[in-house]
């Protein structure tokens, strides 16, 4: 069986389930990585409506154009085990068909670098997959991370009608055995290579909300919950048979003060963004609103838009909060309270501080009810301007139609996520059709060049001081204020759940090992309570913009060339023979 | 629920009411209150809502703290949050450290406002369509009629939710009805989704009354069916009227609460509360065992809207006199 | 008699008509399909855009809307239905399940606590102004003035969490039809899973047909043909049985009838705070997601259960009050 050199024709989209997956956020929350990838998508919708391509993405369709020179390439020996539900072994047609149906599925949410792909070939074998990118790309652990059977699908181009409410393909060791509005059923994939899980039978069911899931739990109806950390949490759970085990993973909270100078908010003066944040008073915030949370857990995330790691050099952690500073800086520049107590400029007009957030979420209403007061004390017109979810995360910040934001993001263990986030050509504008990702508006030059540059350096350390650099640079901006690095925690009964309970509790993977629990009040099976549940299972288009999605349908049955850890690393599945080989060319 | 939708029970039509107000000798006005004071559940109902009222007027004086002030700046030894009644905060705190007794009486102060507003604006709707249906008569009354009883079985929820929705998507009625979480946009939908019951009881005073030789008289004079309306027709149908209001105020102070209990509230975040989004904040305070959070804005909810309709149960008898007649 | 009804029933037509076209039309423009097809579909082109709008008649302006209404009307009766729009899924199944799910709970609840409102209402109809009979008002406006949602979180809280602690293993549960990981049918698991929810809709219920019934009867009992029944020295009893009830039941006939969709309509609250996957559950989901197909069968199917119980209630007390003469 041959498979073709496919060359631009498909370059220009793919679908990146192994970004989503890496970058899971709450269907609520504002998913860097994801909406990241859905800019590409959007952009590259070029594809059929023949507008100019954003110079962000690959070129639109053009067959027959000579194959690009590839700039890197990666080998994959899939392990001469591995095979699919039915016993056929996986294949590079299954890497293909990934690719395609991500790059041709309307609706598909994340292309981020696969459209640096430009031909997928089979090696040696049909089991030694070769992948050619057009240039070097950096975080090439996030592709391919869920594969998708090419024989379960007509058309590998289109899936958006597959999958729809079953999915019956498994390469892992469990097998789908129904799903519908109120419960999934996992059991085991007899056909699986590696060891076989210790239990007959998963069930998982949705649940509403918070508090009906938490008494589900108490009342001994569920054995394990992943809920949505707030405070009070550890309170509604005290039982004797329920622990516990807090993580802190990708999730972080922070303020974001748009500032693209084109629209001309507030903070497009950046003295006057400069005297705002050093007026926030970021400890108090903290010990109101996080300490309660995180039941004195957590610390004050001074990373910037990222989590500690590899990648953080605190350039947060000093002078932040200066009244005084604030102040005179504000006065040396011509600015003067008014009758009303608001700084005003040259006797003009008290700028309007349009803060926003998702009506609903008590935590940031909170946040709202307890600074704009004290904002207001110091001398700024902060005023809430709240909506609902869809309307805040899908309108409002990506039109960049707000001076203030809060919100978590998710980030993906790997920070290629910041390029299309924070760097100027992102900036949605005419150009980009308004599509660009950056939606603070931020534009620095020299950070943008050092984000860009580190997404074609592989060179792990000379990648992560470019990002520092960049990083340093953004808190001198104050473009935004990190908060908090958001727990994760599994709450679990111990008169019915044993084993590695505690092994992944991370927003990476979730409670994805679940094959390694035991169970232990023997009734012989395992009920995992879901806070939110799939429309559908399509593993490319929308349905898969949920973590919970991911969690819940995706990860059990797919695996691909690498995993997120619990710590946040990249690591080879037992998919793969051995780690990859890169090439760059 | 039903309970909303049918506040008065199938006795009351207003034509009922007429008799009782026509055939004493006692005046109308006199009688009623007579009667008012007769049911001691709504004396003391009255009594209650009047004092809580007052109570919510003077928050700036009744309250102790801010509505969103906390009770004192929190530390890692001395947190202020999730506190338990004490003398720093009667009623305890909440999760950031609020005082939950200065919080419901601002938080009343916006229910009632928005019930008593609303009340009002559906009452002159309701009036209105009731006269006009009345009056015209004929194939206008039925389709008006038709009308409102379809929008009385309608499930009252979908009706606020679709009506909010269509609302807040017609760019030009924004100036009109507002943002979409301001306590101006929950007015005008409660407004324009309470008018059936108080427009069906006056249609049945219209159809009662347009026939009697008081009004025909007028007519005869060549009185316009505003002025008939105005001079005539409202006055007495007075009682009916306020009852109908009083119960609507009951309906909207618990409509506000299942808006904000499914989170399509008024917006919390700039400092405003209302008893509905205090009680839909206290979900999640059941189960850690915060019961002050669970138990002051629920009773206080639960009291309001019983106050309420018993002072309008109250109104139905002293302005309709058949019931009363068992206990005689 | 008949005719009656034959003409009733050809009014139902056009009314149905433009009543379904209105909550069409508000939900066109309340939730905008297009800009929720254009959210779930963030690569669609311009020309996938196009076809989607032609295909489910999703034409702008007022013409557009009647076009519109008439294209999707003529495939929802020809079972075309379209698909969701986030994550392209067949309706119809959808729609029977959680319709099950609630005229299950909506049926129990109504009969139960109709049952008992009505027995409730004679009881203290019979004595009015004494103790039970004062005592039972309060309580009534207690029941009627606390929304569900309190009660249900205070039933969910005592009879799953508390009962649990203090007698360690679970009285009922708190969510679903059957417990997570149930397969295939079981009565009893159904019927335990409906205690709580049928409690708390029942409650209304009682409340509100205890009112119904005391007002009721009163009025009947004092009417002047009851009097004259007295006068001529039927007993109490037989007047009670023979007449009063039976008189008194009249418009309570037709408040079941008309109160039928709002009864179902209100459980949606009572859905949401058990999850119980009936259509209220279904509504609230579909709206946050601005899922017009999804959202469109259901309102059509509720717009059209108002109006036919509203004709049975006229029907029924044209039918059943002897005082009513028909044209």
């Amino acid at each position: 069986m041959s498979t073709t050199k496919r060359s631009t024709k498909f370059a220009a989209l793919a679908v990146g389930l192994a970004m989503v997956v890496a970058a899971c956020g709450d269907d609520s929350e504002y998913t860097t990585a994801t909406t990241a990838a859905a800019v590409e998508t959007t952009a590259a919708a070029a594809e059929t409506t023949a507008a100019p391509a954003p110079d962000t993405t690959a070129a639109p369709e053009t067959t027959g154009a000579p194959a690009a020179e590839a700039a890197m390439r990666i080998t994959v020996d899939i392990n001469p085990d591995a095979v699919w539900e039915d016993g056929s072994p996986v294949t590079v047609a299954d890497f293909e068909c990934t690719l395609n149906a991500a790059i041709n599925t309307p609706g598909s949410i994340s292309t981020t670098g696969y459209d640096k792909i430009i031909g997928i070939s089979a090696g040696e074998s049909d089991q030694q997959v070769v992948i050619e990118f057009s240039e070097v790309y950096a975080p090439y652990k996030g592709l391919f991370g869920s594969l998708i059977k090419a024989a379960s699908v007509e058309d590998c181009n289109d899936i958006s009608t597959d999958f729809a409410d079953f999915n019956g393909t498994s390469n892992t060791e469990w097998l789908m055995d129904s799903w519908s509005p109120s419960q999934l059923v996992y059991v085991p994939n007899p056909n699986y290579w590696g060891e076989a899980p210790k239990v007959e039978r998963i069930v998982m069911v949705p649940f509403a909300d918070g508090d009906t899931q938490n008494a589900a739990l108490l009342a001994g109806e569920v054995d394990f919950i992943y809920p949505q950390f707030y405070a009070g949490i550890s309170d509604a759970l005290a039982d004797p048979n329920v622990t516990s085990k807090v993580e802190f993973g990708g999730d972080y909270e922070g303020f974001y003060f748009q500032s693209d100078p084109s629209r001309g908010g507030p903070f497009s003066d950046p003295i006057f963004r400069e005297a705002f944040v050093k007026s926030i008073d970021r400890d108090a915030v903290f010990e109101q609103i996080y300490i309660p949370l995180s039941e004195g857990k957590g610390k004050l995330l001074n990373c910037g838009p990222i989590v500690p790691g590899p990648y953080c050099n605190d350039a947060w952690a000093e002078g932040q909060f200066d009244p005084e500073g604030a102040a005179a800086l504000l006065e040396e520049n011509g600015w003067a309270k008014n009758a009303d107590g608001f700084w005003a400029k040259d006797g003009g007009e008290a700028p309007t501080v349009r803060w926003i957030i998702n009506t609903g979420n008590v935590r940031r209403e909170n946040t709202q009810a307890f600074l704009i007061p004290l904002m207001q004390a110091a001398g700024f017109n902060v005023v809430a301007d709240n909506c609902d979810a869809a309307c805040y995360f899908q309108q409002r910040l990506p039109s960049l139609d707000y001076d203030m934001a809060m919100y978590i993001s998710t980030a993906p263990p790997d920070p290629s996520y910041l390029v299309p986030g924070f760097t100027c050509a992102q900036i949605p504008t005419e150009a980009n059709q308004q599509q660009g990702q950056n939606s603070t508006g931020w534009c620095n030059e020299e950070a943008s060049a050092k984000l860009e540059e580190s997404d074609v350096t592989v060179d792990e350390a000379a990648r992560a001081a470019l990002i520092k650099d960049a990083l340093t640079l953004m808190a001198a901006d104050r473009v935004m204020l990190p908060l908090f690095q958001f727990p994760k925690a599994g709450f679990w009964r111990t008169d019915k759940l044993a084993g590695a309970v505690d092994g992944q509790l991370n927003n990476y993977n979730a409670f994805n090992n679940f094959s390694e629990w035991e169970d232990a009040d023997g009734d012989g099976q395992i009920i995992i309570g879901a806070e939110q549940w799939p429309e559908c299972l399509n593993p490319v288009t929308e349905c898969a913009n949920s973590s919970w999605m991911v969690w819940t349908t995706a990860f059990p049955i797919s695996q691909g060339v690498w995993e997120t850890t619990n710590e946040g690393t990249y690591q080879i599945t037992n998919l793969v023979a051995g780690e990859p080989v890169v090439e760059v060319l | 629920m039903t309970d909303l939708l049918h506040p008065s029970a199938p006795s009351n039509d207003g034509a009922d009411a007429l008799q009782g107000l026509t055939s004493e000798s006692l005046s109308p006005t006199k009688l009623a209150m007579k009667r008012f004071m007769h049911h001691k559940g709504a004396v003391v109902a009255l009594v209650v809502l009047a004092i809580l009222m007052l109570i919510a007027l003077l928050a700036p004086i009744t309250a102790r703290y801010g509505v969103n002030e906390t009770v004192f700046k929190t530390s890692a030894e001395r947190p202020n949050y999730n506190l338990p009644p004490s003398s720093v905060a009667w009623l305890g705190t909440d999760d950031i450290g609020r005082d939950l007794y200065s919080r419901l009486i601002y938080g009343l102060r916006v229910s009632l406002l928005i019930a008593l507003v609303s009340a009002v604006i559906s009452t002159l709707l309701g009036v209105s369509i009731g006269a006009i249906a009345g009056l015209r008569g004929g194939r206008f009354d039925d389709i008006l009629m038709r009308v409102t009883d379809l929008f009385l079985a309608f499930p009252f929820l979908v009706t606020l939710l679709l009506l909010r929705s269509v609302l807040a998507s017609v760019s030009w009625l924004e100036p009109i009805v507002g943002e979409i979480t301001s306590i101006r946009f929950v007015i005008v939908l409660f407004g324009l989704t309470g008018w059936m019951v108080v427009a069906r009881i006056m249609r049945g005073q219209v159809l009662a009354l347009k026939e009697r030789e008081f009004i025909e008289a007028s007519r005869a004079l060549g009185a316009s069916n505003t002025r008939i309306v105005m001079k005539h027709l409202i006055p007495n149908s007075i009682g009916p009227i306020l009852v109908a209001l009083t119960f609507s105020v009951a309906a909207s102070i618990v409509s506000e609460a299942t808006l904000a209990f499914f989170g399509y509230g008024p917006q919390a975040g700039d400092g405003a509360t209302s008893l509905g989004i205090l009680v839909a904040g206290s979900r999640g305070a059941l189960l850690p065992g915060y019961w002050w959070l669970v138990v002051f804005p629920g009773v206080l909810l639960v009291v309001t809207t019983l106050c309420v309709n018993f002072v309008g149960d109250g109104l139905r008898d002293a302005t309709d006199p058949k019931l009363d007649m068992g206990g005689k | 008699m008949l005719r009656y009804i034959l003409r009733r029933l050809l009014w139902a037509v056009p009314i149905v008509l433009i009543a379904t076209f209105v909550v069409y039309v508000a939900l066109r423009v309340g939730t905008d399909p297009v800009a929720s097809y254009k959210r779930v579909n963030q690569r669609a082109s311009a020309k996938k855009i196009q076809q989607y709008i032609e295909a489910n008649g999703l034409y702008d302006g007022f013409g557009g809307y009647i076009k519109g209404y008439f294209q999707w009307l003529g495939g929802f009766l020809t079972g075309d239905w379209p698909r969701s729009i986030k994550g392209s899924r067949e309706v119809w199944p959808a729609v029977k399940e959680a319709m099950m799910n609630t005229l299950r709970l909506g049926i129990t609840s109504s009969v139960i606590g109709i049952t008992i409102g009505l027995t409730l209402g004679v009881f203290v109809a019979l004595k009015p102004g004494s103790l039970r009979d004062s005592a039972t008002n309060t309580l009534t406006f207690v029941a009627i003035s606390t929304p569900p949602f309190v009660s249900a979180l205070f039933l969910q809280l005592f009879f799953a969490v508390y009962w649990t602690r203090w007698f360690e293993s679970p009285l009922l549960p708190t969510s679903g039809v059957y417990p997570p990981g149930q397969q295939g049918f079981d009565v009893g698991l159904m019927v335990k899973h409906m205690i709580l929810p049928v409690t708390v809709v029942v409650i209304q219920i009682v409340a509100v047909y205890t009112r119904y019934m005391r007002a009721s009867l009163l009025d009947v009992l004092n009417s002047e043909y009851m009097r004259t029944a007295r006068a001529k020295g039927i007993s109490e009893r037989r007047v009670l049985v023979r007449h009063a009830l039976r008189n008194a039941l009249i418009p309570i006939v037709t408040l079941v009838a008309i109160d039928f969709g709002a009864i179902l309509g209100g459980l949606i609250i009572t859905e949401g705070v058990f999850s119980y996957p009936g259509l209220g559950m279904y509504f609230l989901k579909a709206f946050e997601n601005g899922d017009f197909p999804l959202m469109m069968p259901w309102v059509f199917f509720f717009t059209i259960l108002v109006i036919l119980f509203n004709l049975i209630a006229d029907v029924s007390y044209a039918v059943l009050d002897p005082r009513i003469r028909l044209d």
